[in-house]
């Protein structure tokens, strides 16, 4: 489902970026920028502001979630 | 009265490990967020999962200091999880989220790991997130998760 009721998948989108912080679109559509640290995403994601930005980091390798 | 939020999941991806060598994806009851220290925003939105076995919530150190915040300065809480054991330090912050497009905030004494740096999202955990509702529905299986709140 999407958020009108569709699942939203980010899994090729993202997929080509593993290791590094990704900043995405806030409609979810499109990679805006990439880089190796929190610190240069940000900085690069300011060119981008219009787009609200969402920023993650793609795992090296699927990391399970145990908390 | 109650009103029902319902939103899905997000599929993010997955890279083959000795344990499951065919997943591609996986699918995580994830929320766009941000968090304000003292008048200081984080400047994007990033993800937070809904964490039924987190006790509290929990941000990665690295978005903490982007905002100002001096991590160790904070009360300490040994912690064991996604990330090994290693030490949550709190500190009082404004949690901002984005659901179908309605902004929602709330206050939240918050933990923050040097241990979900590399993971790169929050966990909206049990103190602060889930005792804002009435109830909190992982529908696994269907892939939404569905939120009770009570509207005055």
């Amino acid at each position: 489902m999407n958020e009108q009721g569709q699942i939203i998948d980010l899994s090729e989108l993202l997929r080509p970026f593993k290791g590094k912080w990704v900043a995405i679109s806030g409609d979810k559509s499109q990679v805006l920028c990439t880089a190796f640290t929190i610190e240069e995403v940000l900085k690069e994601s300011e060119k981008y502001k219009g787009l609200e930005p969402i920023i993650l980091r793609v795992p090296d390798e699927h990391t399970a979630h145990l908390l | 009265m109650i009103r029902t939020i319902t939103f899905p999941y997000i599929r993010f991806p997955a890279y083959p490990t000795d344990a499951f060598p065919v997943r591609t994806f996986i699918e995580r009851p994830a929320l766009q967020t941000t968090i304000e220290y003292q008048g200081k925003v984080f400047p994007n939105f990033f993800f937070s999962i809904i964490d039924s076995g987190a006790d509290s919530c929990v941000f990665p150190s690295v978005i903490g200091r982007q905002i100002g915040i001096d991590i160790y300065s904070g009360r300490s809480e040994a912690t064991v999880g996604v990330a090994g054991s290693g030490t949550t330090f709190y500190h009082s912050v404004t949690v901002h989220v984005s659901i179908q497009g309605q902004l929602y905030h709330f206050d939240c004494y918050a933990g923050f790991l040097d241990g979900l740096d590399q993971f790169g999202f929050g966990l909206l955990g049990h103190h602060g997130f889930f005792n804002l509702f009435e109830s909190v529905t992982l529908d696994s299986k269907k892939k939404f998760v569905e939120l009770k709140v009570e509207i005055p």
